[in-house]
């Protein structure tokens, strides 16, 4: 049975208790700087939906979004983001280390398949870092590696 | 304590007309949609409610007082 596509409400739910729950382990007081990276799927659209509550809980937010989806709701997802001057890139930065906190918004629970370009060198790269992740559903990759 | 001081404050209310012109912004070129919006000010008013007492439901129209409310004394 293929995952139906969430609806905004609950794709909006999702991503505000994405960072809620991030907010309640890595406090703004302690945790300043913060990271998304999301994925092409439902698990991205949460956090975008996440990136949006968090930079109003006052953390200074940034994204990664490299295969941005063409459908209505996540271009609306993006916008929202436009609006609130919250930068997104297609590439992952640099300088991962100077983040507090990441959120892995790549792959969910239905992911199924290879891991495909750009995706494979930014788990690898997420493997690496020394920072805290905050990971949406499972580790991005998980399934795979077991 | 938090309700003594809130009902000492002064309370002023959205107008129907500054309601309208804020959902038409949201929705317009910021890209909200209604669902998204009716999502977000439910939740906010259930955790508004439950963090500083009635005051907040007068309050909970827009978005983008998630921050205000989550940093509301009490």
């Amino acid at each position: 049975m293929r995952a139906p596509v969430p609806g905004l409400a609950n794709q909006e739910l999702a991503g505000l208790s994405v960072a809620t729950a991030t907010a309640d382990a890595y406090p703004v007081q302690s945790a300043r700087k913060i990271l998304l990276v999301c994925g092409p799927g439902n698990n991205g659209g949460d956090g975008l939906v996440a990136a949006r509550h968090l930079h109003h809980f006052g953390y200074e937010v940034s994204v990664c979004y490299p295969k941005a989806t063409q459908k209505p709701i996540y271009q609306g997802l993006v916008t929202q983001l436009a609006g609130l001057q919250i930068p997104v890139s297609q590439t992952l930065p640099e300088t991962l280390d100077s983040f507090d906190v990441i959120v892995d918004a790549i792959f969910g629970f239905s992911f199924k398949g290879d891991v495909r370009p750009p995706f494979d060198t930014i788990l690898a790269s997420l493997k690496r870092v020394q920072v805290p992740i905050v990971s949406v559903d499972i580790p991005s990759g998980a399934l795979l590696w077991r | 304590m938090a309700s003594a001081a809130a009902a000492a404050a002064p309370i002023s209310y959205l107008s129907a007309a500054a309601a309208a012109e804020i959902d038409d912004k949201l929705m317009g070129n910021m890209g909200y949609s209604l669902d998204q919006l009716m999502v977000s000010a439910g939740v906010h008013v259930s955790g508004g409610r439950r963090r500083a007492g009635a005051r907040v439901l007068n309050v909970c129209v827009p978005l983008c007082l998630a921050s205000q409310i989550r940093s509301w004394p009490g």
